[in-house]
C-alpha cells in the first residue's frame, strides 16, 4: 500500500518476522510486507501520544483501582471432564497428546 | 401491511402475560423469519429443534412472573458467549466446532429468568473489527442497506434484532462494539459500567476493557435485560457488588436540574454533519424534558484512539496466547514439534485482522518499546478518565454525543485500511477507557434513511440515569420504533 512519506518506518520486515516469532505465527513473505506496513500506519499514529507530558501521571490498570479479590483456595468437585476433553484435538484415554518435547537425546 | 413498527422486548412480554401469543409461536415465527433473512447473515448457528423445546418448556410453566420475568423469551447470543449446548466459534477458524463445557455467568442468568438462545450471532473474528467484515464465517449486512455495514464487532446481533430475528440479543462492547452497530442499524445497546456484569464466560479479548450487554429496540427492553445480566460473580474477580434496582422503571423526575454535556471535542472534521444535526436535535428534545445543555471539555479525547490501539491490542496479544492447538480448537496437522505445532495452528487458525493485532500487541509489549507504548498509553488512560471525572464532577450529570462519526458505510470500504477502520470507534473508545457506562439509542435519520445514534455517557455505576433518561426520550420519539424497508415488503410484518 503507501508508504507514508513523512512517517517514520519503525519497524521493518525483519522485525515483523522477529515479533511474529514471539507470538508463535509463522508468516509468509507477502504477509510479513503487508503487516509491516500496517503496523507502521499503525504505530506512526500511535506516536501521538508522545505529545502528552505525563512524567507525573500514574499508569491505569484497572479502573476501579486495583486491588487484589482473595477466596479459600478450596477443592470442588467437577462433573465435565468428558466435555472439556471432547475438545481436545488428539487425545490417548484422558490424556492429551502432543508433539515430543524433550528431544531424546538431549534427555 | 405497508409500515411495521418494531416491537419492543417489553411489548412481547405483556402479550406473553396476556396469553396472545405462546412462546412456541413466538419462536416458530423468529426461526420463520432467521430463515427469510438469512442473506443478512446474523447467524453463525441456530438450533431449531433446542429452541423449540424450550419454548415448549416456557409454555407449560405458564406466562412470564416475577420470577422468571423473560419466561418464554428467545434471545440471540453472540457467539463470543460460551453455552454448553451447541458450538461457539467466535468466528473464527480456530474454534470452528468448539463445544464449551459450561455456560458464561451472564447468559445463563438470563436461562434462571426463563430465556432461551434462539442462536449464536455473527460477529467480527474474537471481537475485532468495527464493521462485522472480519468474520471467517462471511460479512454480516446490515438490514437497512444490505450494501452496507451493520458496524461491528457485534454486527449480527445488531442485525437480528433490527430485522426482528429476535426480540433481544447480547453483545460485548470493548472499544465500541455494542453502541457503535447499535447506531449503525437503528437499536438501542448499552455498555454498562466495567465490572457490572460478570465477563466469565466471555471469550476475552482486552479484560481490562471488555463488557457485555444488552442489544434491543428500546431503551426499557435493554434496562430490564441489563438489570438481570448484572451482579457480582465469584467467577469473575473484577466483577462488583453493587446495589442493582428495578432500570426499567424510570426515576421519577430524572430531568429536574439535570445538565447535560456536550463535549466541544466531539465536533471534528470528519463527522457527518447530518449525524450532527440529528445528535443537536435530540439533545433539544431533552432540554424540552426539562434537562440543561452545557458545553464541556474532554481535553484528551483527540488521544484516545492511539491509547486504546496499544492497550486492547496488547491484552489480546497476552489473552490469545491460549489458542495454541493444544488443548481445543484446530491443530495443525503433519507437523514434528511442539513449536512447529504452535506456529502452524496459530497462523492457519488466525485470521488477519486478528493477526494485524497479535503483531501490535507483541510489539508495543516486547523488551525495549514497553515504557515508550504501553507504560504510555496507561498513563493517557489516567488522563482521559479524569476528563470524565472531571466533567462529572463540575459541569455536567451525564454526557451526549454521537455514537459513531457517521451512519453505516459501504461494505469493502474501509477493510483496506486498518487505521480507517479504526477511526469509526473514535467516539465510542473515550467511554471503553473510562470504564464507564453509556447508551446509545436511535435519534434520527441521514439523507440515505439511514439510522444515527446518540450516546449518553454517565458516571460509574448510574446506568438507572442513563436508562431513565433513555426511556422518557423514548416515550417522546418513534426513531427506535421504526423498522427497516426490508420488513415492509413480504417480510414477516
Amino acid at each position: 500500500m503507501n508508504d507514508n512519506t513523512n512517517a517514520q518506518r519503525l519497524v521493518d520486515i525483519a522485525e515483523i518476522k522477529r515479533i511474529a516469532r514471539l507470538a508463535r505465527l509463522d508468516i509468509s513473505e507477502t504477509d510479513a510486507e503487508r503487516f509491516s506496513s500496517d503496523v507502521n500506519g499503525i504505530l506512526n499514529y500511535i506516536r501521538k501520544l508522545q505529545e502528552l507530558d505525563t512524567e507525573t501521571i500514574s499508569p491505569l490498570s484497572h479502573v476501579h483501582g486495583s486491588h487484589n479479590v482473595f477466596r479459600r483456595d478450596e477443592q470442588e468437585d467437577y462433573d465435565k471432564r468428558e466435555k472439556i476433553l471432547l475438545n481436545v484435538p488428539e487425545r490417548s484415554g484422558n490424556f492429551i497428546k502432543v508433539p515430543l518435547i524433550i528431544d531424546q537425546e538431549s534427555n | 401491511m405497508t409500515e411495521s413498527q418494531q416491537p419492543t422486548l417489553t411489548d412481547t412480554i405483556e402479550r406473553l402475560s396476556r396469553k396472545k401469543i405462546s412462546s412456541v409461536e413466538l419462536t416458530h415465527g423468529y426461526l420463520q423469519a432467521i430463515r427469510d433473512h438469512s442473506e443478512l447473515g446474523a447467524f453463525i448457528s441456530v438450533d431449531e429443534d433446542k429452541a423449540l423445546e424450550a419454548a415448549a418448556l416456557a409454555d407449560k410453566a405458564g406466562p412470564p412472573d416475577e420470577n422468571q420475568p423473560l419466561r418464554g423469551i428467545p434471545i440471540a447470543v453472540k457467539d463470543l458467549f460460551v453455552t454448553a449446548s451447541g458450538t461457539t466459534t467466535c468466528a473464527s477458524q480456530f474454534l470452528k466446532g468448539y463445544e464449551s463445557p459450561f455456560t458464561a455467568t451472564s447468559v445463563q442468568k438470563l436461562y434462571d429468568a426463563g430465556a432461551f438462545c434462539i442462536g449464536k450471532t455473527n460477529l467480527d473474528e474474537f471481537a475485532m473489527g468495527s464493521s462485522n467484515e472480519n468474520s471467517s464465517f462471511g460479512p454480516v449486512k446490515n438490514p437497512w442497506d444490505t450494501t452496507r455495514v451493520p458496524g461491528g464487532s457485534s454486527g449480527g446481533s445488531a442485525a437480528a434484532v433490527a430485522a426482528q430475528l429476535a426480540p433481544v440479543a447480547l453483545g460485548t462492547d470493548t472499544g465500541g462494539s455494542i453502541r457503535q452497530p447499535a447506531a449503525m442499524c437503528g437499536i438501542s445497546g448499552l455498555k454498562p459500567t466495567y465490572g457490572r456484569i460478570s465477563r466469565y464466560g466471555m471469550i476475552a479479548f482486552a479484560s481490562s476493557l471488555d463488557q457485555a450487554g444488552p442489544m434491543a429496540v428500546s431503551a426499557k427492553d435493554c434496562a430490564l435485560v441489563a438489570r438481570i445480566m448484572a451482579g457480582a460473580d465469584r467467577l469473575d474477580a473484577t466483577s462488583v457488588d453493587k446495589p442493582i434496582t428495578r432500570w426499567e422503571e424510570p426515576i421519577p423526575n430524572v430531568f429536574e436540574g439535570l445538565r447535560i454535556g456536550v463535549p466541544k471535542q466531539y465536533l471534528i472534521d470528519g463527522v457527518d454533519p447530518e449525524v450532527l444535526s440529528a445528535v443537536d436535535q435530540a439533545i433539544s428534545q431533552l432540554e424540552k424534558l426539562g434537562a440543561t445543555r452545557v458545553e464541556i471539555s474532554l481535553p484528551h479525547t483527540e488521544f484516545a484512539v492511539a491509547c486504546y490501539y496499544v492497550i486492547a491490542a496488547a491484552e489480546a496479544s497476552s489473552n490469545l496466547a491460549r489458542f495454541d492447538g493444544i488443548r481445543f480448537g484446530a491443530r495443525a496437522q503433519e507437523i514434528s514439534t511442539l513449536t512447529e505445532l504452535y506456529e502452524r495452528s496459530r497462523t492457519e487458525g488466525f485470521g488477519s485482522e486478528v493477526k494485524r493485532r497479535i503483531l501490535l500487541g507483541t510489539y508495543v509489549l516486547s523488551s525495549g518499546y514497553y515504557d515508550a507504548y504501553y507504560l504510555k498509553a496507561q498513563k493517557v488512560r489516567t488522563l482521559i478518565q479524569r476528563d470524565f471525572q472531571d466533567a462529572f464532577e463540575h459541569e455536567c450529570d451525564l454526557i451526549a454525543c454521537p455514537t459513531a462519526p457517521t451512519t453505516a458505510f459501504p461494505l469493502g470500504e474501509k477493510t483496506a485500511d486498518p487505521l480507517q477502520m479504526y477511526l469509526a470507534d473514535v467516539f465510542t473508545i473515550p467511554g471503553s477507557l473510562a470504564g464507564i457506562p453509556v447508551l446509545s439509542v436511535p435519534c434520527g435519520f441521514d439523507g440515505n434513511h439511514l439510522p444515527v445514534g446518540i450516546q449518553l455517557i454517565g458516571q460509574a455505576w448510574d446506568e438507572h440515569r442513563l436508562l431513565s433518561v433513555a426511556q422518557r426520550y423514548q416515550e417522546e420519539t418513534t426513531w427506535h420504533l421504526q423498522a427497516p424497508p426490508l420488513l415492509s415488503h413480504g417480510g414477516k410484518a
